[in-house]
């Protein structure tokens, strides 16, 4: 059995131009994307090239394969992967329950709202009776997401980076909360990996100085000395004529 | 039938002479007024159509075969300009067949062939291709654009896949892509290198390498209508946004390349970016906008500049009350004239403002599998499907316009000050942190692959607020910008300098 990287190899010679569009491809870039899900790889080009061959031939359409590519997406974020997966799936697809499952733990996701990403793993999750409720089953949600190697550690490192861009310090018990409950252990690890200093005494993590860089500013008009060098010409000019 | 009026058959003999003797400067003249001059005094849309090609045949001669391939390509176009409605299937059929032949031509030829054409043309060809496959597409999805008899002639056109499917459209892109080695060239020509050294004899030609240029934006253009964003932007990543650029020397072709570009980052929810080409190109229509009109209207064409125009303005709303950033005055208060209150609603968050805007500002997007035989139009369900994808995504950024109502009144504000002031619920602050962190992910740009965005490009387009939150407070900046009062000015004292010159002019007896 070949591995992942042979196969992306392989098939990235064979999708190159307007191969990318042969529908013979559709095999092997499947066997791809199985590999990519067993050993947690990626790629971009791969995924989005399958997506595409099932929208020019609706005939080999194959559900479970779409599925896995929108969960690898969504272990990019923030990268826009998931949002251009999603553009290439046609509507009469969407009524699948377990399709419409994914897109709309995307929704949670790409909103930031890991609280609700977490109840559900969790099962602490309580669907509301309103209609629009997305998540009437919410145990579905975390057989699915266990099912995909190193899911819940994407959306770690994921919500990582969006703290790191808006926090300068953060309570350590809103981190461990952001994060899914992490412990001592895996916080510190965070910190080494994304440059952060806790502060055990003050019981904060310290993210970055945006301080330094995040400052109110006036921009005030600059009048250039060449603005008005025409005016200037003209003036003098008028006054040499009189 | 009428006799054909003389100058008519004059125009096309003296046409057919300069093509082949490749007078690139009379072909345009006659392209972009002769044509359509004679258009205008012999062939209006409800008297009658230009000659078909036995007529011409006998006028240039049989052998004179690539000419009446360009003469057909003319004659198609101007058949589904004129058609309401749209043209016959047979119309598209034989158009499409043309249009094979032509590239046939083109790209099977032994040694590059001996044509020269204006930018213009060349553009128009594949611009048009491009259209008619869409126009396909469309028809294809909607019964109720055909006529009963045509149904049994669509069957066997779709069996046998032999007239605008998506496979030979593609085939023929990707094909003029090769044969001109463009990519490869405009990398070269990027690095400041000798493109010759990557191109064989078709690549030299300037035939050839104008074809491939051109082709890189119409598939870009398919790439889009076909969803993908992702393809689209990669298509043309080689192509270099400058003044040198083969795109200046086609208004309609700047146009094109500057929307759906704009439009695929819009779709990657890149505003900020989608929103400076907007603005470029909304510029660029503005300063060349008396030449255009003119043209246009001269060859009962269709207004590619001025509807593009007006879709460029409900994406660049969308696009700003995301990302709210300055633009330049003039363009600024052209949007908030034209679309002030749908502004203001948007900023409010309301998903059906975000709706309308979308679906007048987006292109048509078209499903190349669909084919209605009978019941309901279809043609809009990829349009719909778009719409919700883009939806989804502005659904989790919908609380952003109002957190920024919010931020701008304050420069420090707790937290829980703030999830009060917005109703949050107990239990759901977590939640609205998240709304907080998706925020500041939009602001920070992270996630948009834009690494090239340097310190200097923030500069000169700031952010109307920025943040970031230490502990359990929100620190807030705003950018204040002001008036610009010597621009004024300036331009006003100019202005009565000319008026002093014209008075002086008329009191002199």
């Amino acid at each position: 059995m070949s591995n992942f990287e042979d196969l992306c190899e392989e098939i990235h010679e064979n999708i190159d131009g307007v191969n990318r569009y042969n529908p013979e491809n559709v095999t092997q870039l499947e066997e791809c994307v199985r590999a990519m899900c067993s050993e947690g790889k990626y790629d971009r080009d791969i995924s989005l090239t399958i997506l595409k061959l099932y929208q020019l031939n609706p005939d080999r359409w194959d559900e479970a394969v779409v599925r896995s590519i929108l969960m690898k997406t969504l272990m990019e974020l923030p990268a826009p992967d998931f949002a251009l997966a999603k553009s290439l799936i046609d509507a009469n697809r969407l009524n699948s329950a377990e399709l419409k499952r994914v897109l709309d733990l995307g929704a949670v996701l790409e909103s930031c709202n890991f609280a609700a990403f977490w109840k559900l793993m969790r099962g602490e999750y309580k669907p509301t009776n309103e209609p629009n409720e997305l998540f009437r089953q919410p145990a579905e949600v975390s057989k699915m997401v266990r099912s995909i190697n190193g899911f819940e550690e994407a959306i770690r490192v994921f919500a990582c980076k969006a703290i790191s861009v808006t926090y300068q310090r953060i309570e350590r018990s809103t981190l461990a909360r952001l994060l899914g409950g992490a412990t001592d252990k895996q916080l510190a690890d965070y910190a080494t990996h994304f440059g952060w200093e806790i502060q055990p005494n003050e019981g904060t993590i310290f993210i970055a100085n945006h301080e330094a860089n995040i400052k109110s500013r006036n921009i005030d008009e600059k009048l250039q000395f060449t603005n008005v060098l025409e005016i200037l010409k003209q003036i003098s000019s008028q006054n040499r004529d009189e | 039938m009428d006799e054909l009026p003389t100058e008519v058959t004059n125009f096309l003999l003296y046409f057919a002479k300069v093509i082949d003797e490749e007078n690139v400067a009379e072909i345009h003249n006659l392209y972009e007024h002769g044509f359509p001059d004679l258009t205008e005094r012999f062939f209006r849309p409800t008297e009658r159509m230009w000659p078909d090609e036995t007529v011409v045949e006998n006028i240039v001669g049989s052998d004179n075969r690539l000419f009446i391939i360009l003469y057909k390509e003319l004659y198609y176009r101007q058949v589904y300009a004129r058609n309401q409605r749209g043209p016959s299937l047979n119309h598209r059929y034989e158009s499409f067949m043309n249009y094979q032949d032509l590239f046939s031509e083109i790209l099977g030829s032994k040694e590059p062939l001996a044509l020269t054409l204006p930018n213009i043309w060349l553009w128009d060809i594949v611009d048009e291709f491009v259209y008619q496959f869409q126009a396909f597409c469309l028809y294809k999805a909607n019964p109720g654009k055909r006529a009963v008899e045509e149904i049994d002639e669509l069957m066997h056109i779709e069996d046998n896949q032999n007239a605008w499917n998506v496979y030979p459209v593609l085939n023929i892109l990707y094909s003029l892509l090769s044969k001109s080695q463009i990519s490869q060239q405009l990398q070269m020509i990027r690095n400041r290198k000798n493109a010759d050294l990557v191109a064989d004899e078709f690549g030299q030609s300037p035939l050839y390498f104008k074809l491939g240029y051109f082709s890189l934006i119409g598939l870009l253009r398919t790439h889009v209508l076909l969803a993908d964003y992702h393809q689209a932007l990669k298509t043309v990543e080689s192509l270099e946004f400058d003044a040198k650029g083969l795109y200046n020397t086609v208004p309609s072709c700047f146009v094109t390349l500057h929307y759906f570009v704009g439009f695929s980052h819009m779709m990657m929810r890149n505003y900020g970016e989608a929103t400076r080409i907007f603005v470029n190109c909304l510029l660029f229509i503005q300063r060349t906008k008396s030449l255009q009109q003119t043209q246009q209207k001269k060859n009962f064409q269709y207004d590619v500049i001025g509807k593009t125009h007006d879709q460029l303005f409900h994406l660049l709303a969308i696009c700003l009350s995301l990302q709210p950033q300055r633009i330049d005055e003039s363009i600024q208060s052209q949007l908030i004239e034209k679309m002030g209150d749908r502004l203001s609603r948007m900023s409010n968050g309301e998903v059906d403002e975000y709706k309308n805007a979308f679906m007048l500002g987006c292109p048509k997007f078209l499903s190349p599998t669909t084919v209605v035989y009978e019941g309901g139009n279809q043609s809009k369900e990829p349009l719909l499907r778009q719409c919700q994808a883009f939806l989804d995504g502005i659904e989790s950024q919908r609380a952003v316009p109002i957190l920024r109502g919010y931020l701008k009144l304050y420069t420090s504000l707790p937290t829980q000050k703030l999830a009060s002031f917005m109703d949050v619920g107990e239990g759901e602050f977590d939640s609205f942190l998240g709304k907080l962190l998706s925020f500041k992910m939009l602001v920070s740009g992270l996630g948009k692959g834009s690494a090239d965005d340097d310190a200097e490009e923030m500069e000169s387009t700031p952010q109307d607020i920025d943040f970031y939150v230490d502990k359990d407070m929100i620190c807030i900046a705003d950018t204040k910008v002001s008036r610009r009062v010597c621009e004024h000015f300036v331009k006003h004292i100019h202005k009565l300098i000319e008026v002093q010159k014209m008075l002086k002019v008329e009191a002199k007896p």
